[in-house]
């Protein structure tokens, strides 16, 4: 280990958030059509690392879904 | 070494939020509330995530009517009124709209992460849901309607989110 301070590059969390986004825009893109929503907030995906998924799921979970007969 | 606490408790939020908000994604789709915990573990989710994309959704409305039909029974008494359309004197009281539409809890939560010093994450989640639809206060005005908040909360809540986003770019750099 190198006695040095740990320094966290910038570079992971760039690929990290460009492999989640490529594996779940497709899925995401669909289940917003499914919704009724506009597609266009599967985007969201590509916030930074932990952001995207939260964004994106949390607007699922609580906006309103035109196509939906059950509201919670 | 790369992997410190703080990094731990990111990826156990990091599975925990989706897992958490994917209990009501499923039962407004009509699922059993059960499979969020599929959400919870990790290669699983991603694959859980496809099928359900490609899975037909009991609470869509085409097959809310291809069911009827099927069954040969009228479903009125179960419809819901949508989100939009909530209004006090329509039997629908204050009580009908849900928690996290409601003005008292959200003021709570941002009350809640501030005397906790942001440790519980009530404004980031305020701001969702500011920002997906209305917030309903007790109030209501001549029409019989429920008052709701403003759209100054809304432009607060965007800046509020846009900050957050900037802050964690920040700390990973």
């Amino acid at each position: 280990m190198s006695p040095e301070t740990p320094q966290m590059s910038f570079l992971p969390f760039i690929l990290i958030t460009f492999i989640t986004g490529l594996i779940l825009i497709v899925p995401i893109w669909k289940i917003f059509g499914k919704t009724g929503k506009d597609k266009a907030w599967a985007l969201l995906i590509f916030l930074p690392f932990p952001l995207g998924l939260w964004v994106v799921s949390l607007v699922l979970a609580f906006s309103h879904w035109p196509a939906s007969k059950i509201e919670n | 070494m790369g992997a410190s606490i703080w990094q731990l408790l990111v990826f156990l939020i990091f599975f925990f939020i989706p897992a958490l908000a994917s209990v009501f994604i499923l039962n407004k789709a009509g699922y059993s509330r059960w499979l969020a915990i599929l959400m919870a573990i990790p290669i699983v989710n991603a694959v859980m995530i496809w099928v359900f994309a490609n899975a037909s959704w009991p609470a869509l409305n085409k097959n809310i009517n291809h069911e009827k039909k099927r069954l040969g029974e009228s479903n009125t008494s179960n419809q819901v009124m949508p989100e939009h359309q909530i209004t006090a004197d329509q039997k629908h009281g204050y009580e009908d709209i849900p928690w996290y539409r409601r003005s008292d809890v959200n003021s709570f939560m941002i009350l809640l992460s501030f005397l906790t010093g942001g440790f519980i994450p009530g404004v980031l989640l305020v701001c969702i849901f500011v920002l997906t639809g209305e917030i309903y206060l007790k109030e209501q005005d001549e029409g019989g309607d429920f008052k709701t908040w403003g759209w100054g909360n809304k432009i607060i809540a965007a800046f509020l989110l846009l900050l957050n986003i900037i802050a964690v770019v920040y700390i990973l750099k």
